[in-house]
């Protein structure tokens, strides 16, 4: 159960992979007999039910097992029963001790993991209430191996704080063993700064001493109690470039002693206070509440992080934290557009002055005035290596020198672990939040997060949003298009190989399927749609059939504002084509419509992405037919040609949405059988044109279009290559951290400037400083 | 004279068809099985193949359910 793949297990994806493994080893011989061993092992631990170890029919029911809400098993996974009258506190409770698996409607799964119990305890649960909540609320007396493992990975959380004063890093401990315990450790030992003027009573000094004696025992025993009824505590200085060293040595697959990070931020006298409150107007959601109390349960800041759906406010998360902790703050996006959406999301929010804020991007570089304030910048600027400007070179060090109030993380999951590192241990912050709205999980990379930022202090039910009308209410959908005759006998040729993406995509019944939803959408519904398409070839095709507009990588930056301006304005723009640059950075919050017509292999970030596209909520416009109050007001279509590759793909990408709750529909008609010539491809003449422009046209203009920004798409190929490893299997290796290279698109159309600054002609000197 | 041949009518939707076909195409001239096709959804084939165009069928989609493209 504790195998980090069990952990954070995704149970659809792993059967899909482990019966392949299982086909795979019953081919080959006795030689790899130990390897067909454990893929069988496995293969029964995941079915559920059928196993020995998945049979918990011995448990005892507690008589009055109707009114609690959940089932505790011995594995460590727990189920919970939305539909019991106790579902909300029970909730509330399990989304702080367990990591959520699969949250469909009517019944959740979760899981104790290691992890999930120390972000408990972070949050200020003890291991005591912890279990005894636990046994309340379950249906069946809790058993043994549950109890033991989570006293075995709470009883040391705790004990230990990493505390930032005075531009100095202290680990603190009330119980001096425990410090000299991890001073024991080599990698601690080392870290360890001694010139510390230390105004402890009892230094580590001494203690660090006392390794050496064993007379010192007794001693010891004596301060202990001396430190009970004082509550003093210990601590000793680090090097600031190890803290990322020494915590880790500190989590739980280690030392564990898995160290707290809270700052006290209002008897913080040292750190000017930063001017600055929430506007009036700006009211928090409940769930923006409950997030924010997690973070500040005990009045300090705890580092953490925050997820949330799409559309669903994580920024005014941010900005409440900020307004909350009134210290300078650093705040990091992705790239450039997200920069000034979030200078604009503070200026919206909050009572900050213009002269408080300040961006850091290549582009505008604006020096910070005063003391105190916000700065917000991205990820490659800080993190950036080589020789940078004179001017950034003074705004870096001026980051670098002073002590942050609050480092603001965005989109956590997309930034390369290496990258994180760099920024961590460049900026000192007393507090780190990171945000996300798809913590998606393929590998152990999950547990760089925790020690890097900190444990996840909440995560939002989907659903439970939707309910709340604070999110759209998404009808997801799997559009069945059979293969055309002609297309399927192309797709099945072996000489064809190459090809079949471009011919399950090109499919002439999906081209009239998604025809006819846009049609639907435009003139019955008068909908906004978002139609996306990875292949290069298709969205052509499609687009210049239809007669719609379409952005690609290739297109100019004032040609897409010209586009996107039509889009949300106009009349008679209400269809645009996307290929894969709309997945992220392109805000459209007038679509409620997502037609997917071709999509990048198994990427389930991309599926969550790209229905966040539609996840803002939806107001009730006039213009939408009447007829009171809809049941969903938005919409995601994805077209899939069946018996094809697509068919895996499609429930691979799924996955991630479903284990949020959403169910997808399954339409086969469509379009429907009396639909005629109005739509194309209705004669067999043009089918045929179609397929011989597609079997004509070259490999490479069929394929996928290759972004320079593009983290899935690099990870997916490498995984192609490194076939046989577990991410590979999954389909979207790596793609959580992969590089995500706004700036280096940048450098590119920037050839002509030279590296090394100090070979430039004087004129381009002064200009490019 | 009437030639009577003994063999298996199958009904199917257009891709299947094809698949079938597709299959048969591969085989050497000595095995091949379709007698007749019909139309798009109906193929005449030989009587003693249709266990094996079952579990053609059952492995194909398997694939495309299942397994990962390379």
């Amino acid at each position: 159960m504790s195998t980090s793949r069990g952990e954070f297990g995704q149970p659809r994806g792993d059967k899909g992979r482990t019966s392949k493994k299982m086909k795979f080893s019953k081919e080959a011989s006795a030689a790899e007999d130990d390897d067909s061993h454990f893929a069988e092992d496995f293969d029964e631990d995941l079915r559920d039910g059928e196993g020995k170890r998945r049979d918990f029919s011995k448990l005892e029911l507690k008589p009055d097992h109707l009114n609690r809400p959940l089932w505790a098993c011995a594995d460590g996974r727990i189920f919970l029963e939305t539909f019991s009258a106790l579902y909300k506190q029970a909730y509330d409770f399990l989304i702080a001790i367990a990591e959520p698996v699969c949250r469909p409607e009517s019944m959740h799964e979760y899981n104790l993991t290691p992890h999930s119990l120390y972000a408990a305890v972070s949050v200020g649960l003890e291991t005591e209430t912890i279990i005894s909540v636990l046994n309340k609320l379950s249906k069946t007396k809790l058993p043994k191996e549950m109890i033991d493992f989570i006293h075995s990975s709470t009883a040391n959380y705790g004990k230990v704080k990493l505390v930032l004063k005075k531009n100095k890093y202290l680990v603190e401990s009330p119980f001096p063993e425990v410090l000299k315990r991890l001073l024991q450790d080599e990698v601690i030992g080392r870290a360890r700064l001694t010139s510390d003027g230390n105004h402890d009573g009892f230094t580590v000094g001494k203690s660090a001493g006392e390794i050496e004696g064993v007379h010192d025992e007794l001693l010891n025993e004596a301060e202990l109690a001396g430190v009970a009824e004082e509550k003093e505590t210990h601590s000793f200085e680090i090097d600031p470039a190890q803290v990322e060293n020494v915590k880790q040595r500190c989590l739980p697959n280690a030392l564990n002693y898995p160290m707290l990070e809270e700052y006290d931020f209002r008897n913080d006298t040292v750190n000017p206070d930063l001017e600055v409150e929430l506007k009036p107007h700006a009211q928090p959601r409940p769930y923006q509440e409950k997030s924010l109390s997690k973070m500040f349960g005990n009045g300090r800041a705890r580092s953490g992080i925050i997820v949330l759906p799409c559309g669903a406010g994580k920024s005014l998360v941010g900005v409440s934290a900020a307004c909350r902790i009134r210290k300078s703050c650093l705040c990091l996006a992705t790239n450039a557009v997200s920069v000034d959406q979030w200078a604009f999301q503070f200026k919206l929010w909050s009572t900050i002055k213009e002269e408080q804020i300040c961006r850091f991007t290549s582009d505008s570089k604006e020096r910070f005035r005063g003391n105190v304030g916000v700065v917000v910048a991205t990820y490659n600027m800080i993190a950036f290596g080589g020789k940078r400007s004179e001017e950034s070179e003074k705004i870096i060090e001026e980051i670098r020198n002073r002590e942050w109030g609050l480092l603001l993380m965005d989109e956590v999951h997309v930034v390369p672990a290496h990258m994180f590192r760099k920024v961590i241990s460049l900026t000192k912050s007393h507090c780190k939040l990171g945000l996300t709205a798809t913590l998606v999980r393929e590998d152990e990379r999950i547990t760089d997060l925790n020690f890097l930022i900190g444990p996840k202090l909440y995560e939002a039910n989907w659903l439970d949003l939707v309910k709340g009308g604070f999110i759209a209410n998404v009808q997801c959908a799997e559009v069945w298009c059979p293969m055309t005759k002609e297309f399927f006998a192309e797709y099945l040729k072996k000489s064809n190989s190459k090809k079949k993406q471009a011919l399950y995509v090109m499919n002439p019944n999906k081209f009239r399927a998604c025809e006819f939803l846009i049609r639907f959408h435009e003139q019955q519904r008068g909908d906004k749609i978002i139609v996306f398409a990875d292949n290069l070839f298709a969205l052509t095709e499609y687009a210049m059939k239809l007669r719609k507009p379409m952005i690609y990588g290739a297109t100019s930056h004032p040609e897409r504002t010209k586009i996107l301006e039509a889009f949300k304005t106009s009349r008679d723009v209400n269809t645009v084509f996307l290929s894969k640059v709309g997945d992220n950075s392109i805000d459209i919050p007038e679509a409620n419509v997502i037609i997917q017509i071709s999509s990048h292999a198994g990427s389930r970030r991309q599926e969550a992405q790209r229905l966040g596209r539609i996840l803002r909520a939806k107001g009730k416009p006039q213009d939408r037919v009447a007829g009171g109050k809809e049941e969903y007001n938005a919409f995601f279509y994805s077209l899939v040609s069946t018996d094809t590759q697509e068919m895996y793909y499609s429930t691979k990408r799924q996955q991630f949405l479903i284990d949020q709750g959403y169910s997808f529909k399954v339409i086969t008609s469509l379009p429907p059988a009396d639909s005629g010539p109005e739509l194309h491809y209705h004669r067999l003449d043009d089918q045929l044109a179609l397929l011989k422009k597609v079997l004509t046209a070259g490999d490479d203009l069929v394929g996928l279009e290759q972004l320079e920004e593009d983290a899935d798409g690099m990870a997916l190929q490498k995984a192609r290559r490194t076939f046989g490893s577990m991410s590979a299997m999954s389909g979207a290796s790596g793609m959580v951290y992969m590089e995500y290279g706004t700036g280096q698109k940048r450098l590119h159309g920037q050839k002509s400037k030279p590296k090394d600054p100090a070979k430039r002609h004087q004129l381009f000197k002064k200009r490019f400083g | 004279m009437v030639n009577a041949i003994k063999g298996l009518y199958i009904s199917c939707d257009i891709p299947m068809a094809q698949f079938i076909i597709n299959m048969n195409a591969a085989l050497p001239q000595s095995q091949k099985f379709i007698i007749h096709v019909l139309d798009n959804t109906h193929l005449f084939v030989r009587s003693d193949v249709a266990g094996m165009i079952r579990s053609a069928i059952a492995e194909f989609r398997e694939q495309n359910t299942y397994e990962k493209p390379a």
